[in-house]
Order: structure tokens, then sequence, then C-alpha cells
């Protein structure tokens, strides 16, 4: 399988804030990990699935739009 | 750097907790949104089993290893045929290939199950033999 190099480098601290924040009810808020050596993500439910699919979705096509769309202004002339 | 090291540098930074509170969603989720950009090419399941594998990893709920493997099965094609082992995509299920229906999807029965379930190709995995 082929790593989309070229999709990553479209993908901004923005897109990232996005996923973080439509995820934030799954991780506990105090630093557990740090002090117990023991992490936490609670499982997804299917609401949590369906979305994170419609997200990942909408991610790959923002990410293969601005792809293109860098590829254009690069092929035109200046 | 490779992709195994970037993730995990995201653990140790998440192990590390410079802030006071939501290190887990602050690195899991960059592991993840970098997961979901560079397995673009997965079809939408097994994309999303990839990134939520790294995910895990990052938080500190999945072993190197476990998750290596994970992504690495994930990633495989397959031509599935009757008598293949096969496993769904968190491997919580493993069985064999009983048919391949016309328009292409899977018959499978499960390991000790007398029923048969129907899946699309994609989301099923190849599964090791078991021994004994």
């Amino acid at each position: 399988m082929k790593l989309r190099l070229d999709l990553l480098e479209k993908l901004t601290a923005a897109d990232i804030l996005k996923e973080a924040a439509a995820n934030q009810h799954r991780y506990k808020a105090e630093p557990s990990f740090s002090k117990t050596g023991v992490g936490h993500l609670s499982p997804r439910s299917t609401a949590d699935s369906a979305s994170e699919a419609g997200r990942s979705e909408a991610l790959t096509r923002k990410l293969t739009q601005r792809l293109r769309k860098n590829g254009k202004s690069a092929a035109r002339p200046s | 750097m490779t992709l195994l090291e970037t993730f995990r540098f995201l653990k140790s930074c998440h192990r590390r907790a410079p802030f006071l509170f939501f290190n887990g969603n602050t690195f899991a989720e960059i592991g993840r949104a970098l997961a979901i950009a560079l397995f673009s090419n997965l079809s939408v399941h097994r994309r999303k089993e990839a990134s939520s594998a790294a995910a895990h990893f990052i938080t500190g709920v999945l072993e190197e290893d476990m998750m290596i493997g994970a992504i690495e099965s994930l990633s495989q094609t397959a031509d599935w045929k009757p008598g293949d082992r096969v496993k769904t995509l968190r491997g919580s299920l493993s069985g064999v290939i009983v048919r391949i229906e016309v328009g292409g999807r899977v018959t499978w029965r499960p390991d000790g199950a007398a029923s048969e379930l129907t899946a699309l190709p994609e989301s099923l995995c190849a599964s090791e033999k078991r021994s004994g």
C-alpha cells in the first residue's frame, strides 16, 4: 500500500483541531497516562463510529481537493 | 523519521503530559489525522480501524506490536477463495470462507458457529491458521 504523503502535506493544524474537538469526550481530562503508565481512550459508540467514518471521508475529500487546487495553480503560467 | 517513530514520539509526548488537561486528545488526534491522510488509499472502514489503532497506541492502551500487526493486516489486499481463513477488521471474530457470492460478497462461517455470515470483501482480513 502506498502511503499518501502528498495528502499529508495538505493537512493543517486546523484540520487536526477539528478532529480533536470532535473526539474530546472519549479522553480523560486528567493526565492519567503520565501518573499511572496506563492510558485511557474510551470505546467508541455507534454514533461515534458513524461520525468518525463521515469525518474521515470529509477530511480525505478536503485534502484531495486542496491537492488538485494546488496542482492547478502550480501548473498555471506565471 | 519513519511513521512508527512519529507515533512513538507522539506517545512519548502524551506520557510526558505537557498540559494540565487533555494531553490524550492533543497527541492521539494528531496521530489519527496523520493516519487518515496517509492511509487514504484504504477503504473507509479499514482507514478508520488503522487510524484508531494508531490513536490507541499513542494513548497507551494498545501495545506497539499489536498496532503494527493491525495496520499491516489492514494494508493487505486479498483475492478471497473458499477455504481461506479470515477475521473481522478488529479481529473479534475469525473463521473460514464458505463461498464467494455472485456479486462479490463473501459468505463465511465463524469458528465454532453453525451459522454463516455475509460480508464485503474489504471488511475481512486474512487470518493465520489456528494451531492444533
